[in-house]
């Protein structure tokens, strides 16, 4: 049973966020998912990486991981602006532009 | 069989999904607030309603800017909204409007005054030769102080520089005519301002960038300002108002003397003297001309005049770099502040191409 239970954790991903149905909910159970990485850049990218049509059957997948990378780098733009430069879909680069395309955003106010 | 159903219920943790939240709140390109409203995630929402704010005052409504930005927290976000807001009007050219969301940016109010005086358009019906020119600038003077008043201390200063250098800017260059008249006439806080737009035109006119620069241009624009050559009249340009710019650069040794903004937000010295200044504003207009080379300021390092000296050995780094024997012989001779100067020039600045873009 152990076994069958760690194949099952290796193969599903994050917690139950993706048994949600509703969409709303899903994308904020898995913020709030990600958020728990405490910036840790491997966890995270490993985290939003995992997030795949395959694993999740979701096939707006990589929208959910755009949404994730944009929400993130918005909260804090100096510590995760390096995700948004991950994303995929043209909305979420678009996206991310509002961002990344700011220099004096994503600077530590220290150095400013 | 227990097991394997167990198994196949513990696994089932995803369902497909056929919603597209996730899509749509990247897809929002917001025309208004409202359509930001829609997005249920915050951290979605927030730079929605900083577009719709930059939407709205790209238009001109600035009204539908301050409502978008007064939507936000204070933070960040809202800063970055004032600042969004500011430069779009600025480009709009309503600068006195871009000047109080400037004000109100926060952190970023000191960029937010320099990007909305640099988009700032052309007055079409309003150049150097116009009947009403002192006058006009005058009035926007007073508007834009009184705005400038409601923000910190430290940003009056340099909102009303930035804003000046850009005002005198649109006024001369590009224009196609290089009269002094009206710069001489200008009043004292004006004046510095006037001789660097001067000035560039001046050098544009008499040293198109596709040839080599006449060896005697300062002299050239020297006599134009003292009135023994007639004003200097050519090509008008609407397109490309740019040029090469550095970031400022003002060594501790000459903090006190007197400086004043110039193109893209650098800082040139301001002469001891009216005719001083001017010889000082062309070594800098030739500099803006990005096809000047070092053999245009090299005879300058040796003048009597600090500041023109000065602003020659500055204009000497930043255009020949570290290897170039003149600089070196610089860097190991006795003029400490030119030394500095040199020295702050090569370290904290290197002339990048293409520059910022004035508005066409």
């Amino acid at each position: 049973m152990i076994w069958l239970l760690l194949a099952c954790f290796s193969s599903g991903g994050s917690g139950d966020c993706h048994s949600l149905s509703d969409g709303e909910k899903r994308e904020d159970c898995l913020f709030q998912e990600v958020q728990k990485f405490s910036g840790d850049q491997v966890s995270i990218r490993i985290y939003i990486d995992g997030i795949t049509e395959k694993k999740t059957g979701n096939k707006q997948a990589i929208y959910s991981r755009d949404l994730l990378r944009f929400r993130l780098a918005s909260s804090d733009p100096v510590r995760y602006q390096w995700i948004c430069q991950e994303a995929e879909t043209t909305a979420g680069k678009e996206k991310c532009r509002q961002i990344l395309g700011r220099p004096h955003m994503t600077q530590d106010k220290k150095r400013r | 069989m227990i097991w394997l159903l167990a198994w196949i219920f513990a696994c089932s943790d995803s369902v497909p999904v056929e919603q597209n939240v996730a899509r749509d709140a990247l897809n929002v390109s917001p025309a208004e607030l409202a359509d930001c409203e829609r997005i249920p995630f915050p951290e979605a929402r927030i730079p929605c309603r900083v577009s719709a704010a930059a939407h709205a005052a790209a238009m001109g409504d600035d009204e539908g800017a301050w409502s978008a930005c007064m939507s936000i927290e204070e933070g960040l976000w809202r800063d970055e909204c004032h600042f969004r807001a500011g430069e779009e009007l600025g480009g709009a050219g309503r600068i006195v409007l871009a000047m109080k969301h400037c004000v109100r940016a926060g952190r970023y109010a000191r960029n937010c005054l320099t990007h909305a005086s640099w988009k700032m358009p052309p007055v079409e019906t309003l150049d150097s030769v116009s009947d009403n020119v002192i006058e006009s600038m005058v009035t926007l003077e007073k508007k834009v102080k009184a705005v400038l008043a409601e923000g910190r201390q430290g940003l009056r200063g340099e909102g009303l520089d930035s804003l000046l250098s850009s005002a005198w800017f649109n006024l001369y260059y590009g224009r196609g005519v290089a009269d002094p008249s009206v710069a001489k006439s200008a009043p004292e806080q004006h004046a510095a301002y006037a001789r660097t737009a001067f000035a560039l035109e001046a050098v544009r006119l008499l040293a198109p960038w596709k040839q080599p620069a006449p060896s005697d241009v300062v002299e050239q624009v020297l006599g134009v300002w003292q009135g023994k050559s007639a004003r200097i009249r050519g090509e008008k340009i609407r397109e490309r108002r740019l040029g090469r710019f550095v970031t400022p650069i003002v060594p501790e040794d000459v903090r006190d003397v007197s400086h004043v903004a110039t193109f893209g937000g650098g800082f040139r010295l301001v002469g001891a003297s009216e005719e001083e200044d001017v010889v000082i504003a062309t070594l800098e207009a030739l500099f803006f001309r990005e096809t000047t080379t070092v053999e245009s300021f090299l005879p300058y390092v040796k003048d009597k005049r600090d500041r023109v000296r000065w602003t020659a050995g500055k204009l000497v780094a930043l255009s020949a770099g570290q290897e170039n024997d003149q600089v070196k012989a610089i860097l190991e001779g006795t003029d400490e502040v030119l030394r500095t100067y040199v020295w702050q020039a090569l370290s904290k600045n290197r002339p990048a191409m293409p520059k910022v873009k004035a508005s066409p």
